[in-house]
Order: C-alpha cells, then sequence, then structure tokens
C-alpha cells in the first residue's frame, strides 16, 4: 500500500442536496491510518449519498474531501487513484470475466503489470474465485459478483476503502474472509469505512461508529464509549436510541 | 385474482408512463412514432389504391395490395409479438412475485398480455390501421364489424400463437439468449422488408406503368390471417363471410391454444431472473501496455461477444450505404456523387448506430470513468479514438468498394473517401454526445440502448447533419471535390467534431452516480 502519512479520509461539513431533500447536512467525519469505521443509520439517512461523494461519484453541494492527503476537489485524479469503492451494486462488465475486468481496472488506476497480475491472481484465489474466473460476469452469482467488486477495489491497495452494505449476497466464509481482508488493510495502514445493516458485524469488526440521521452524524465513537456508563447496552440497543428510528 | 383492480393498476401504470407530474414521459415517444409511421404508411396505401383507381385495375388487385400490407404487420407482429412476450418474461421484475402468488396460470398470462398491450398494438396502428382505412376510402367504405374483427385477428392470433411458442421455449432455453436469437431475426426481417420496400417503392413510382406493375403483384398465401382479414373486409357475399369466419376461428383457437399452454407449463416456468450461464473465455489477467490498448481489447470483448450488437450494427450499416441506390431511379446521379452521398450515409449510420452506442454498452460500468483517476475527458478520448480508428477503416472499405463499382479513378476514390472523412468525425461526434446524455443504462434490448426518445433524436440529428453534407457534396458538382474544398470541409468538420467531443466529456465527468 502507498503510505502517504496522511489520514485516509477527512470529511468536512459535506453538504448534499438532491432538490429539495438535503441527504447529507454539514457531515464531518474522518478515518484515521490503521482503522475501520463503521458507517450506521437507517435506510435514508444519506450513509450511500456520504459514500459516493467520498469517492467522487457525486459532487458535494457544500464542505471539503481529502483522501489520504489529496483533495478530492482539487486533485481529483490523485484523491482517486488513492481510494478504493465498493458500491452497493458492483459497476461490472457483464462480458468480461473476472481476470479481464480486472486487468482493465488495472489499466485504469496504471499499475505496473506484472505486480498487478500477480496481485489479481492473489486476489482471485483468496476470493475463491480463481476457477470461475475465465467465465463471463454476466453468468456470477450475487456474491460472486461482489467478489469482483472487492476484488477491483484491492486491486491497486489504496489508502482508503469505501464500503456500502459489502456483505449483501455474500456466503457466510466469504464474509469472513472480507472482514479479515479489512483487517488485513488496516493492519496495513489502510482506513476503511464500510457502512452496513448488521450491528453485529459492526460491533465485532469496527473499531470505530459513526451513527448518521437524516444526514447529520448523531453519535461517533467507540462501541466503549457509546455505551456510556451503561456496559451491558449492546449496539443495536445504542443505534435504537440514536438512529434507528429512520431518517 | 380481482382482475378488475389489476386492470385498474395496469392502467395506472401505462398512463403514468405516458404523463404523471404534470409532464410528458418516455411512453409519449413511442406513440408519436407509432403516428409518424402509420401517417407514413397512410400516404404509402393512398399512393398506391390512387394509382389502382387511376389504372382501373380489377378489385382483386386492391385486394393484393391490401393483403400484402397485412402480411407485412402480420410478420412484424409475429417476430415482434414473440419478442414481446419472452422480453416480458425476462425483464419483467413481478413474474417472480406473480408466480408465487395464488393466481392461476391462465391469469397470470391475461395479465402479462395486458401489459404488453401497449407494444404489440405498435404495428396494427402504424401499417394495418392505415392501410384498412385507406382501403376503406377508396372502396366507399367498409362494415365496421368487419374492420374490428379483421384488425383484432391481425392483433390476436400472433401475439397468442408468440405467447404459445415463448412459453415452451422459455423452459429450454435461457430468457436472455432466446431473446437476442429473436431480437436477431426480428432485424433479419426489418432488413429484408427495407430491401424489398427501399428498392421496390422508388422504381414503383418511378415507372411509366404503376398500374400494370401493381396488377403483377403476387396472389396472397392462402391459410394466413393476413390474408383472410383482407377478403374478410374486401370481398363480398360468402367468400366474405367464409374469410371473416376464419378470422374468427383463427382468433379464438390462437388464444385458446396460448392459454391451454399457460395453463399447462406457465407455472414450471423458470423466474427469467435466473442469470444466462455465462460463456467461458481466455482471458488475461495482464493488462494492456497502454490504457488505449486496455479500452480496445476491452472493447473487441464486449462487441465480439454482443454479437446480436454486431450482427445489428452490420446490417444497419449496410443498409443505410445502399440508400442512395435505393432513390437512383427518381433523381439519378453522377459516379462520383453517388459515391459521395453512399458514404455520407453510411457515416449517419456510424454516428446512429455505432457512436450512440460507444457509452451506453459500458451500461452502469460507465461511473468507473468518475471512479478511476482516468477522468471524463480521457474517458471519452479513449472510446472517440477507438471508434474512429474502426470507422475509418469501415469508410475505407466502403469507399474502395462503391468506388470500384461505379468504376472510379484510385484518385477519385481518395477524393470521396477523404471528403466523407468530416462527415464521419461530425457524425460521431453528434453519436457520443447523444450516447452520453439519452443513454437508457439499463438496457436489455442492444437495439434500444437509447430510449424511444433518444432514438428519435439521434435519427432526426443524424438526418439533419447529413442532409448538410449531401448538399454540400451536391453543391461541388459531380467531378472530384479537389484539395482545396477538402480542406476547408475537413477542417469544419474536424472544428464541429472537436467541440462535440469537449462537450460529452464534460457530460460524462459531470454524470452522477446515484443509488439504483
Amino acid at each position: 500500500m502507498t503510505s502517504t502519512g496522511a489520514r485516509p479520509l477527512v470529511i468536512d461539513a459535506l453538504t448534499r442536496r438532491f432538490g429539495t431533500v438535503t441527504a447529507v447536512n454539514a457531515l464531518s467525519l474522518e478515518v484515521r491510518s490503521g482503522e475501520i469505521v463503521g458507517f450506521l443509520g437507517a435506510n435514508g439517512a444519506g450513509k450511500t449519498t456520504t459514500l459516493r461523494c467520498a469517492s467522487g461519484l457525486l459532487a458535494a453541494d457544500a464542505g471539503r474531501i481529502e483522501v489520504a492527503g489529496a483533495d478530492l476537489e482539487r486533485e481529483p485524479r490523485v484523491a482517486k487513484a488513492r481510494l478504493g469503492l465498493v458500491p452497493d451494486r458492483p459497476f461490472l462488465y457483464e462480458r468480461l470475466s473476472a481476470r479481464e475486468f480486472l486487468a482493465f481496472v488495472a489499466a485504469l488506476y496504471d499499475l505496473p503489470a506484472d505486480a498487478a497480475a500477480r496481485r489479481a491472481e492473489e486476489l482471485l484465489v483468496r476470493l475463491g474465485l480463481a476457477e470461475h474466473a475465465n467465465r463471463t460476469i454476466e453468468g456470477y452469482s450475487l456474491g460472486m459478483r461482489q467478489k469482483a467488486a472487492i476484488a477491483a477495489a484491492l486491486l491497486h491497495s489504496p489508502p482508503l476503502l469505501l464500503l456500502d452494505e459489502p456483505l449483501n449476497g455474500l456466503d457466510p466464509p466469504a464474509a469472513r474472509l472480507l472482514k479479515d481482508l479489512l483487517r488485513e488493510h488496516a493492519r496495513a495502514g489502510g482506513g476503511v469505512l464500510v457502512s452496513t445493516h448488521l450491528l453485529d458485524v459492526a460491533e465485532r469488526l469496527c473499531d470505530r461508529v459513526v451513527i448518521l440521521r437524516a444526514g447529520s452524524v448523531v453519535a461517533e465513537g467507540t462501541l466503549a464509549s457509546l455505551r456510556g456508563d451503561r456496559a451491558e447496552r449492546s449496539l443495536e440497543d445504542v443505534f435504537m436510541e440514536l438512529g434507528g428510528s429512520g431518517s | 385474482m380481482n382482475l378488475a383492480a389489476v386492470a385498474r393498476t395496469q392502467w395506472l401504470a401505462a398512463r403514468r408512463s405516458i404523463w404523471s407530474g404534470g409532464r410528458p414521459r418516455r411512453g409519449v415517444a413511442a406513440i408519436v412514432l407509432s403516428l409518424l409511421m402509420a401517417g407514413a404508411f397512410a400516404v404509402t396505401f393512398v399512393v398506391l389504391f390512387g394509382a389502382l383507381e387511376r389504372e382501373g385495375a380489377p378489385a382483386e388487385a386492391r385486394v393484393r395490395v391490401l393483403g400484402w400490407g397485412f402480411t407485412f404487420a402480420l410478420v412484424l407482429l409475429s417476430l415482434g409479438d414473440l419478442l414481446t412476450v419472452v422480453s416480458a418474461a425476462v425483464t419483467a421484475p413481478d413474474l417472480e412475485r406473480l408466480l408465487a402468488a395464488p393466481v392461476r396460470p391462465r391469469e397470470l398470462l391475461l395479465l402479462k398480455l395486458l401489459q404488453t398491450l401497449p407494444r404489440t398494438l405498435g404495428p396494427v396502428v402504424a401499417i394495418a390501421l392505415p392501410a384498412a382505412l385507406c382501403f376503406g376510402a377508396a372502396n366507399g367504405g367498409v362494415n365496421p364489424v368487419v374492420f374490428v374483427v379483421a384488425l383484432a385477428t391481425l392483433w390476436a392470433v400472433p401475439l397468442a400463437l408468440g405467447s404459445a411458442l415463448a412459453i415452451p421455449l422459455l423452459r429450454l432455453a435461457p430468457a436472455a439468449r432466446l431473446r437476442e436469437s429473436i431480437a436477431v431475426l426480428a432485424t433479419l426481417a426489418f432488413l429484408g422488408g427495407w430491401l424489398a420496400n427501399t428498392f421496390w417503392m422508388p422504381r414503383l413510382l418511378a415507372s411509366a406503368d404503376v398500374g400494370a406493375r401493381l396488377r403483377a403483384i403476387p396472389p396472397l398465401p392462402a391459410w394466413s390471417p393476413a390474408t383472410w382479414a383482407a377478403y374478410a373486409l374486401a370481398a363480398a357475399g360468402e367468400r366474405g363471410l367464409k374469410a371473416l369466419a376464419a378470422c374468427v376461428a383463427a382468433s379464438i383457437g390462437a388464444l385458446a391454444l396460448a392459454f391451454a399452454v399457460a395453463e399447462r407449463l406457465l407455472a414450471r416456468l423458470q423466474p427469467a431472473a435466473a442469470p444466462a450461464p455465462g460463456m467461458t473465455v481466455r482471458g488475461s489477467v495482464r493488462r494492456a501496455g497502454t490504457l488505449a490498448g486496455a479500452f480496445l481489447r476491452r472493447d473487441l470483448a464486449l462487441f465480439s461477444r454482443d454479437w446480436p450488437v454486431l450482427l445489428d450494427l452490420v446490417a444497419r450499416l449496410l443498409l443505410w450505404t445502399l440508400l442512395p441506390l435505393a432513390i437512383l431511379p427518381l433523381t439519378p446521379m453522377p459516379p462520383a456523387e453517388l459515391v459521395r452521398a453512399m458514404l455520407v450515409t453510411l457515416t449517419l449510420s456510424l454516428g446512429n448506430d455505432i457512436g450512440t452506442r460507444v457509452l451506453p454498452l459500458e451500461r452502469h460500468a460507465l461511473a468507473w470513468a468518475r471512479l478511476s483517476p482516468v477522468g471524463g475527458a480521457r474517458w471519452v478520448l479513449r472510446r472517440a479514438v477507438g471508434v474512429g480508428a474502426l470507422s475509418v477503416v469501415i469508410l475505407f472499405a466502403a469507399s474502395c468498394l462503391a468506388g470500384a463499382a461505379v468504376r472510379l479513378s484510385p484518385a477519385g476514390i481518395l477524393d470521396a473517401f477523404v471528403f466523407a472523412l468530416p462527415a464521419a468525425a461530425t457524425a460521431l461526434g453528434f453519436g457520443l454526445l447523444i450516447g452520453a446524455v439519452l443513454a437508457d443504462p439499463g438496457w436489455r434490448d442492444p437495439r434500444a440502448m437509447l430510449g424511444p426518445g433518444g432514438r428519435t433524436v439521434s435519427a432526426l440529428v443524424m438526418l439533419s447533419q447529413g442532409a448538410v453534407w449531401v448538399a454540400a457534396s451536391h453543391a461541388l458538382g459531380p467531378g472530384p471535390v479537389g484539395p482545396g474544398w477538402l480542406v476547408t470541409l475537413g477542417s469544419s468538420g474536424a472544428f464541429v467534431a472537436w467541440v462535440l467531443l469537449v462537450i460529452t466529456a464534460r457530460t460524462i465527468e459531470r454524470r452522477e452516480y446515484t443509488a439504483r
């Protein structure tokens, strides 16, 4: 992983509107190196919009986003080279095989050919896609598609990983593997921001959680700090209290 | 099933696809297109029946013209309805839910037939209705009951038989593959109809003896609902009654067959949402040396594996190139001008059929243009370079073939080729921009990567800018264009294409990707 020494993600006062609806309202958060941050919120709370703004797929109406030291607005190409996104529904080419798709993504990120080929093969093997990697993606199951998207996001070993409901469609071994990959990524100094509805996963996987409601952060911190003086409370209890009643 | 409630919901959905939120929706474009087609066919039939009347042709000749008009509609309906029924299974997100619901198979089929009504009525409204109305006008009117029965037969028989055939086929083959195969058949049928029409009609109208040529139209096939419908409308006495009875029997029989097949097989239909099997390919994980190489390799893979797209493209390129030959009897052209006209019409196809599909072919994966560090401008440039190179090769091959066919000298061929280059550049520029703005990233039919509105805009833009190039070619005279004008036209075309590419790049750079 290319280390820049900067924090993988800094979002400062991000606002994004769709017509009269404010999906994200002056949201600020950061992901530090070596940290996995859980991004929680009810449906429509603004998680996906935030992740899409942070990855450059949506423009911000106001605020600043910095990816591993690069300002997304001023240096978009540098910032985008430093992040990997696993969207809620992957962007795949149906008529390419997973191998061909990864080769294309490697070219988009201008990775050295030999190193990219080795990394792609390694990811295909680890994600259990190697034996299907010459089949076109149109024949893949939901889980296999998700694995192809994860491989594409990890291919260039970015300092920041953004994942939107990454466990969708994954079977238990694959879900476990993904969690291991995220931990490895964090141990290597990367940062991870992962949105999920699976509170038990967030509880066990994340170092810190950010709870969103109606486009604003309503709570942020380690599970212990969110529990406060009631140690018996689960993350679910905290979530229901703070963000669970919808947007 | 509460049929009334379901029909009300269908009606609501259909109404909203045409008009909702106080403004027109995509469905309006399909209606406008159908009405435009109906107008064009009405003019054709008015001309044909008028010519027969002037010539004092026997009644049988008029019935044959009407019958062949109905037959053309029936062929389009047969393929179109089969495609529509299969598409309803492929694309319908509600099929799984309906199969799981306590709905009887015949009710489910009825529901699907209701859903597909707007699409299956298209050729009836566009071709059969104007044919019957024009026939009625030329013959002092027709019986309104017979009129309705004849048109209903043309609608019901192909739709019912299409359903009866599609249901067992969908159990045998993956829906996506089946759909592609039928789409190709539909393209080939359209190609045949187009070639016959564009070569036959101008020659017929330019002929000194239109009536004699119309009287020589071959007899109608005896066992065709189109023939029965034509004779039911046209023939008097026992023959007309027999034809009417055949229409009614054919409609009832076909519908009964469709419902019987549905009752037996529909419940066991595999949900079409099941993924296509996918194909095994020999792709390398090693990336291409350059970004341009990576794009080229990917595009070759995407196009070569989407063979319905490829076949459709070849058919359309051929049709457009041959278009000037169709009007040659009406407006004779010297060889050099004819070749230039053929190349200009080819560039319309390059823009309309290739240029507009370059970006939509990527579907939602176009998001990589914004997600990756490549950026929209470089993305569009790479795609433009790739499609431009392909177009130059096609254009050069067409120049050589067309030039050799009319015995142009090598210098004349080169002159025509260089003249067509800026036309191709502007056509591709417009095509890329239209594809970027009006694409439907969720397309299922490779012939409909743009919505109906997008296709209309594309056709109008291409025809307008093509007309400019044809007019320029005509103004430059019958001989070679010459270097001075070639440079002027080339630099103008390059400038327009560059402006269009810049706008396309900005469109792609600013496109936002919300959750699907």
